[in-house]
């Protein structure tokens, strides 16, 4: 393999690995701290739709993702409520969340735009091009870096691991659980908010119909995968992009062997299936997740 | 009231809605004092602590401290007021380790990383305790587990440091190092409160001892001017009563439990001591799988009626029906008509109120609920009847009942396997009795065959020769 | 006789009712789509026919949510054992011989069932021998038999005469349901006798939960695993079994959409009744007598939605996702409300 379709590669990997890396940092906060996600989907959506078309509305990207992120994190409050005032399951209103996202963005599409299709395209010129790509680097090694910190180093981050594995030791400390999952979830949406940002504005240049395609539940599926561990997480995200990379380039380079695309899509999946399989209990979910 | 009071409870009432817990209570604890309240099961002893430590706010009454008027508004509130609460029941996370525990307490009051360490070190080396922190709560013994808590407790230097039953997961030698240890910090200018309902551990420590019984003050004087039986009496209302044993004639007949290398008789009640952790757990799954093997009739007063014996939701026929379904099955339908019958039997022998087979279980007290298993347990005339920590939680006027009807079960001829944490239990209880050390079982012994101070050892692994043949 | 707890159909209402005045931002009267939501059903046999459809479909999806939960599991896997066994009832009806005739049908469904039960079973097996969590595995097999379930109907029995991702029509032997008398009660609409055997599975499961030794330790054992298994009731029994049966009630929906109504595969052709039928479930409050009920209520629902397409400006058939998604969120309100209701009053 040469070494331009290597460096291709690992280029398209990372790409690929973006909006589920921050859905994965996000998803990670949430259950850490006992609240189970399943709508980091509706997020992503909500993030790539508002960034979208905030993006086209304003020229500026700033404000796309800024945008992205209130939504997202908007959007969560109704799960909060709901999950904490109202005592629901939140797998169930999670259902519900990506549903809600699923269904209201073509209605305001088509309000807005006049189409339940694509957004308006965003500027692809080579100066609006390199904007984006210094956004997205700035923002994902920020973002890097401080859900390192929050998650390893914070009190706010030791205090979100007690309230998801005993939640009465933060109460004899004065701190209340269930307003540290409240903002965990908050701070889940708007990381994944801003990681739909990125799908749209900058791995594409609009929002199209459903394109977070799963990402959301293969955020998930990393998170479990590497045992609720933040960093091992990102190191799973990065080898589910690397199966999407590795696809197009199998399609592009037409092989003999055709491995249908089906397969690949089911990879991240089958993977954490067979994790399950092997790994003999050695990594708990967190113990008060529900 | 006198200057040296520290702390002064006026009129302290709480109640949970319809649920009185604490009724008026009116006393006040001195400083540098040794102070135990004492109850039984739902006297109000946690919750009185609880108010004083912040965490649930009384319904009316108010407190004082250092006498000026205290009202904490949450835990926080008594951290700073150098109030330190040492829970019964831990708060530890298994997944996470020492340190954690430690410093999510010194962050939320402000206390560097280097200041934590070496107040860490300080106090370890003054009690000589070597606590892995490193290391993951589950790796950690109980009793590590109950030093983790008191290090977590101490490292903000709590002038006050409330105990919530501190001694019922210890051995008795490791009862006596925790007494000295209480004793020691006495001396090191602190006052201690004890929650606890063994008596004979109070009265060698406490300088003064408070007695709530549901949820009222009793009576609160020096430790020295109560008797063990007055303060029992006092916990309780009324007078013990002594239970009444048969004297039942050699049968002959034994179950061999193989799996556990005893042989057990079916004319006596054989009792199995030590300490929580040391293979109770094995010893209960290995006889439940000889009484399979051997195809006898089981009751399972289980250790752990929660998790092992009811369902909350689902009312008394229903807790009834679900454990002796087989009966009542034909062709895999269940009837439940005659069920109720022997449900309302099981209602009246045992006293078990409401007296509402319609109710579910979780809406019966404790007490209540342990009449009703047992009831139940003993329904189907078994032969051998497991009885794990039968007075758990359960109120002294219920826990006579009890144990009188385990006594009533030899004359019928069935053996009685009582398992308990609680060595007084064991020892007035049982024919004869074995003792459990980190799995192994040592004995058996017959009753009155060892002193106290025996038993303590073999509790903590010393091979005793010759003892209790 | 328990007091039913209308608490969910008021959350239900209420739903609605919020998701109507919510159609304002969208320039559209309350009043003009609460009469499309409400009336389409009854605008012709057809309609009704199709709504009747919907009705067996999503009592099929609530049984296979119900039964889990009543085991203590949370079953989100019904959407995957739908596509894989109505993949195989599509696959079958093509490969088998036509001389098979009536037997053939029977065939057909025989291996349906055991696809879907064993899909299900799938996610026991992981929940009883690996500890994985039931609602990750179900994801994941969502995903897995979806991708499955495409690959083999595309890649291998595509429909020749057209160009939508489809199979081809299962053999004529096997589409008897085309003479069947409801089907052609309703003009030849997508419903079919499937619908009694709906009707008839939620009294099955009526019984089962209240006269059976099976159906007593299945709610023992969600309720308190540890008493149930202390007293003899086997996690792998209740745990197979609860999922087996759910598999079965997914296979069904497989069945009543290939046998019973296209006679195909058509990609995509669930509008997520996996999911739905959890709604369908919550709004019973588990009851399978009352699944009936909020199975119609939810059919006449999602039949009202698809035409606001056709009848509004900017409300598409999306718009019946944002109305399932605020009737979740109000029934899961107004069950909570009153048991705090009730608890009070207690």
């Amino acid at each position: 393999m040469s070494p331009e379709i290597l460096l291709g590669l690992v280029l398209a990997t990372v790409r690929m690995s973006l909006p589920i890396l921050f859905a994965a940092s996000g998803g990670y906060f949430s259950e850490k701290s006992g609240v189970a996600q399943i709508a980091l989907e509706a997020y992503l959506l909500i993030g790539a739709f508002t960034a979208a078309a905030v993006g086209f509305q304003t020229q500026s990207l700033i404000l796309a993702y800024v945008a992205a992120a209130v939504a997202a994190a908007v959007m969560a409050q109704i799960f909060n409520i709901l999950i904490f005032k109202f005592k629901a399951n939140s797998i169930v209103v999670g259902t519900g969340m990506n549903l809600l996202a699923m269904g209201i963005i073509p209605i305001v599409s088509k309000t807005l735009f006049e189409s339940t299709g694509s957004t308006p395209a965003l500027d692809t010129s080579e100066a609006a091009l390199k904007q984006s790509l210094i956004m997205v680097s700035v923002t994902t090694v920020s973002m890097m870096a401080l859900c390192y910190w929050i998650a390893e180093k914070s009190n706010w981050g030791l205090q979100i691991k007690f309230a998801g594995e005993k939640s009465e030791a933060l109460t004899s400390v004065g701190v209340n659980p269930i307003k540290r999952r409240w903002q965990a979830v908050t701070l889940c949406a708007l990381i994944t908010g801003v990681g739909g940002a990125i799908l749209s504005t900058y791995l594409a240049s609009s929002y199209s119909p459903l394109m977070s395609a799963g990402r959301g539940f293969i955020a998930l599926a990393a998170v479990i995968f590497a045992g609720w561990n933040l960093r091992k997480a990102w190191i799973v995200v990065l080898f589910f992009g690397f199966a999407e990379a590795i696809q197009i380039q199998l399609q592009n380079m037409n092989l003999a062997v055709k491995i249908p695309n089906e397969f690949i899509q089911m990879l991240p999946y089958l993977a954490t299936l067979v994790a399950l399989l092997l790994l003999r209990n050695k990594q708990q979910a967190p113990k008060e997740i529900s | 009231m006198s200057v040296s009071n520290l702390i002064e409870f006026n009129n302290i009432s709480k109640s949970y809605g319809d649920c009185v817990s604490l009724e008026q209570v009116h006393f006040s604890i001195s400083t540098n004092q040794i102070h135990a309240i004492i109850g039984e099961n739902g006297a109000g002893k946690s919750t009185l602590m609880k108010v004083l430590a912040g965490i649930v706010p009384p319904t009316s009454g108010a407190m004082s401290l250092r006498g000026k008027a205290y009202e904490p508004q949450s835990a926080q509130d008594s951290f700073r007021e150098k109030i330190g609460f040492v829970h019964q029941h831990f708060q530890l996370a298994d997944e996470l380790t020492g340190w954690d525990h430690l410093e999510l307490v010194a962050r939320t009051q402000n206390i560097e990383q280097k200041k934590l360490v070496s107040i860490v070190q300080d106090k370890q080396a003054k009690f000589k305790w070597l606590l892995p922190l490193d290391k993951k709560i589950k790796a950690y013994s109980i009793g590590e587990q109950q030093r983790l808590e008191i290090l977590r407790v101490l490292i903000l230097d709590p002038e006050i440091i409330i105990f919530d039953e501190p001694t019922a997961v210890l051995s008795p030698d490791e009862i006596d190092d925790f007494l000295n240890f209480i004793l020691d910090l006495k001396k090191q200018g602190h006052t201690l409160i004890l929650i606890s309902h063994k008596l004979n551990e109070i009265k060698k420590v406490a300088d003064h001892v408070t007695i709530l019984c549901r949820g009222k003050m009793i009576a609160s004087d020096k430790g020295e001017n109560f008797t063990v039986e007055q303060m029992a009496e006092k916990m309780i209302g009324r007078k013990q009563q002594p239970l009444k044993q048969e004297v039942v004639s050699e049968t002959g007949k034994a179950h061999d439990l193989h799996l556990l290398g005893l042989k057990l008789h079916n004319n006596e009640i054989l009792g199995v001591a030590g300490v929580d952790g040391n293979g109770q757990e094995d010893f209960i799954f290995k006889l439940r799988q000889n009484i399979a093997l051997l195809k006898l009739k089981f009751g399972d007063i289980s250790e752990d009626r929660y998790r092992y014996s009811i369902y909350p939701l689902q009312n008394l026929v229903e807790n009834f029906l679900i454990r002796h379904r087989e009966k009542f099955t034909k062709f895999g339908l269940v009837s439940k008509s005659s069920v109720r019958k022997e449900v309302e039997k099981i209602i009246q022998e045992w006293d078990v109120r409401p007296a509402d087979s319609d109710k579910t279980m979780g809406a019966l007290s404790g007490g209540n609920q342990q009449k009703f298993v047992i009831g139940r347990e003993l329904w189907h005339s078994p032969d051998v009847i497991l009885a794990a920590h039968p007075s758990r939680g359960v109120d002294i006027g219920a826990q006579e009942k009890i144990h009188q009807a385990l006594l009533d079960q030899k004359k019928d001829h069935r053996a009685v396997v009582l398992l308990s944490s609680d060595l007084d239990e064991v020892l007035k209880l049982s024919d004869r009795f074995v003792i459990l050390y980190k799995g192994a079982i040592k004995g058996p012994y017959v009753k009155g065959s060892l002193n106290n101070s025996q038993i303590s050892q073999i509790m903590n692994g010393v091979e005793l020769k010759g003892a209790g043949l | 006789m328990k007091r039913i707890d209308f608490s969910s159909l008021i959350g239900f209402f209420i739903g609605v009712a919020l998701s109507s005045v919510l159609v304002i931002l969208f320039k559209e009267n309350p009043g003009d789509v609460l009469k499309v939501l409400s009336g389409s059903f009854l605008q012709s046999k057809f309609d009704m026919g199709l709504t009747l459809f919907y009705t067996t479909c999503f009592a099929f999806a609530g049984l296979a949510f119900s039964i889990p939960f009543k085991a203590g599991l949370f079953h989100i896997g019904a959407e995957g054992q739908i596509v894989l066994s109505a993949m195989m009832a599509a696959v079958m009806g093509i490969i088998l011989p036509e001389s098979l005739g009536t037997f053939g049908i029977v065939l057909i469904c025989l291996a349906t069932m055991v696809v879907g039960i064993l899909a299900a079973q799938t996610i026991a097996f992981f929940k009883v021998y690996k500890q994985g969590h039931e609602v990750v595995v179900a994801i994941m097999l969502n995903f897995i038999f979806a991708a499955i379930a495409t690959y083999v109907i595309l890649q291998n029995y595509q429909n020749p005469e057209s160009q939508n991702p489809e199979s081809a029509l299962i053999n004529p032997a096997f589409q008897g349901a085309k003479a069947d008398g409801i089907k052609t009660f309703f003009e030849q609409s997508a419903v079919s006798s499937f619908l009694l055997l709906a009707v008839l599975s939620c009294l099955a499961v009526w019984f089962f939960e209240k006269k059976t030794k099976w159906g007593m330790e299945i709610k023992a054992y969600g309720e308190n695993p540890t008493a149930a298994e202390r007293m003899g009731i086997s996690a792998k029994k209740v745990n197979f079994l609860a999922l087996g049966i759910a598999g079965f009630f997914s296979s069904l929906v497989g069945l009543t959409e290939v046998l019973g109504s296209t006679f195909q595969y058509k990609v995509g052709f669930s509008p997520a009744y996996g999911f739905l039928g959890i709604v369908v479930a919550l709004l019973a409050q588990g009851h399978p007598i009352g699944i009936l009920f909020s199975s119609f209520i939810m059919a006449v629902l999602h039949k009202g939605a698809s035409d606001l397409d056709l009848e509004t400006q900017f409300l598409t058939r999306d718009f019946s996702k944002v109305l399932q998604a605020i009737i979740i969120f109000c029934v899961a309100g107004a069950v909570y409300l009153n048991h705090r209701r009730v608890k009070r009053d207690a």
